[in-house]
């Protein structure tokens, strides 16, 4: 899990919240309030607060179908391009998207670096 | 259900990071105001998301709103002044500054040299004076005394228009020299006055409370001086020295606060430009591509961004170079760069698939425990997942998906 690990992924980098730090965080850097390597610092705490935050506190389950228009696996990542998918979360909620990219990095990571 | 603990969650992240950045602040000496502003900023952003309704949403909205002052505070002050009439256009110097000259000169009309010398300026010809007193001293320069008589006939003349009570009792005739000097006293009388009026304005100005309507008042005295001055036969510009002169002291602390406001706003939004600097942005995005288009996944202790940048404009070197030595109709130019680029770094099924990524929004980020084919069917189990779909966000723990290829 890997929240257990010493290293994080910084994939959530790319999510909203992830987003609107980066930006925020640029922002301070051209105030010149924060240094780039305090900066650094912020993000990967984001890389561990984030997994150790869904791991932990987040219980919800989704299921999804679609048609899957390109696979990619590639050092350990697997990228998926589905189209027409329908979600539907464990309260029966349902939803659809015309296209969708799924990036999803191992969940058991090699110990080692 | 996921959907609705998007904004626990969020929060629950914000927390967590500034707790845990708060050491890394400390160690290097940074401001914790920095850390405060970090929060903020990062809430702000989020809401602007209008992903879901966050616990800190009431918060920021009010703070986010005087942004438009500068704009409403002109409209304002308006209403509170009853000088300026009902108008809210700009003062056109004919119509609205009226009362306001009409008022002054009632004022000191109890003092008589004053009153004398501004009653005469008023019914004084449209010849300026300075072309009488060149006159006079021209006149003086090439026939000395004998022309004495003749300027200030002249001079008379002149004065006898302008100021009346100063010459009622003297019938003496007077050398130019003391008409210049003459002259030179119903300027300065003239200065005065101005200068009077000047008080008088900053006293109302400093009445009101907001401080835009000091600028509004101080141009509108400066259309009534112009307006004063075209009745005078004055120069304007003349004048407008004076003005300037005069205004030593007090009104021009609002227009520079405004203008440090406007000034302090226009770094503000240089500084929100998407195009300024984006460092950690751009650093980010480099180690996202690297991590989708085939690259390492790499540990945060051996981040090596500098290296993902270099690669980006030496594959931009490269390209521009290689498609000027193969000497390509301009025409494919672009489509080539990234083929060729592809042939440097990537594979190219990679690259060909990653720019029909690129106008996808809806993404999911998560990691796999397992991922099946059996022939074109696909089983996923995905876990600690956040998922964005048509601008609503969504986390889950453990998630399935099933594909047909």
């Amino acid at each position: 899990m890997a929240a257990q690990q010493s290293q994080y992924y910084e994939l959530y980098r790319g999510s909203t919240i992830g987003d609107c730090l980066i930006d925020t965080i640029d922002e301070l850097i051209n105030d010149s309030r924060i240094e780039p390597q305090l900066a650094m610092k912020i993000l990967s705490n984001f890389d561990k607060t984030i997994a150790d935050v869904l791991a932990e506190k987040v219980k919800a389950r989704l299921t999804f179908k679609g048609h899957l228009e390109t696979y990619r696996f590639c050092d350990d990542v697997w990228t998926f391009l589905v189209k027409d998918v329908k979600f539907k979360t464990d309260t029966s909620t349902e939803f659809t998207a015309d296209k969708v990219k799924i990036v999803s990095c191992n969940s058991k990571r090699p110990g080692e670096v | 259900m996921s959907k609705s603990s998007v904004p626990d969650v969020y929060a629950k992240v914000i927390k967590d990071v500034c707790e845990a950045s708060r050491v890394d602040f400390e160690e290097g000496g940074v401001d914790l105001n920095a850390l405060e502003m970090l929060k903020q900023g990062w809430q702000k952003r989020l809401s602007a998301e209008h992903i879901a309704t966050f616990p800190w949403d009431p918060k920021p909205e009010p703070a986010s709103k005087p942004e438009p002052t500068p704009v409403s505070s002109s409209a304002k002050p308006v209403h509170t002044l009853p000088s300026n009439g009902a108008t809210n256009t700009p003062p056109s110097s004919t119509s609205t500054p009226g009362p306001h000259v009409k008022q002054e000169t009632q004022q000191y009309a109890t003092q008589p040299p004053l009153q004398a010398n501004h009653a005469g300026k008023r019914y004084s010809p449209t010849q300026p004076v300075g072309g009488a007193e060149r006159a006079a001293s021209l006149l003086q320069q090439q026939y000395g005394e004998q022309a004495a008589a003749q300027v200030a006939q002249l001079q008379q003349q002149n004065q006898s228009v302008v100021a009346p009570a100063a010459f009622a009792g003297s019938q003496r005739q007077q050398t130019p020299y003391e008409l210049q000097l003459q002259q030179q006293q119903q300027r300065q009388q003239q200065l005065e006055y101005q200068r009077r009026i000047q008080q008088e304005y900053q006293q109302r100005q400093q009445q009101p409370h907001q401080p835009h309507i000091k600028q509004e008042f101080k141009e509108e005295a400066k259309e009534e001086f112009k307006h004063e001055d075209s009745t005078y036969g004055y120069p304007q510009s003349y004048n407008v020295n004076t003005i300037k002169n005069s205004q030593v002291d007090g009104p021009a602390d609002a227009r520079e606060e405004y203008e440090a406001e406007i000034a302090h706003r226009r770094t503000l939004v240089a500084q929100h430009r998407p195009a300024s600097d984006r460092l950690i942005r751009d650093q980010v995005l480099a180690s996202q591509q690297t991590l989708e288009a085939g690259g390492l996944m790499m540990p945060l202790g051996s981040h090596r961004s500098s290296r993902s940048k270099r690669t980006v404009a030496q594959r931009q070197a490269a390209s521009s170079s290689l498609s000027r030595a193969q000497g390509d109709a301009p025409g494919d130019e672009e489509e080539d760069e990234d083929a060729i680029n592809s042939d440097l770094d990537d594979p190219d099924e990679l690259d060909g698939a990653n720019e029909g990524d690129d106008d996808v929004t809806n993404v999911m980020l998560c990691t796999y425990d397992k991922v099946q084919r059996v022939k074109n069917k696909w089983k996923c189990t995905l876990k600690d997942g956040v998922l964005k779909v048509d601008g609503a966000e969504f986390v889950f723990h453990k998630g399935q998906g099933e594909f047909e290829w």
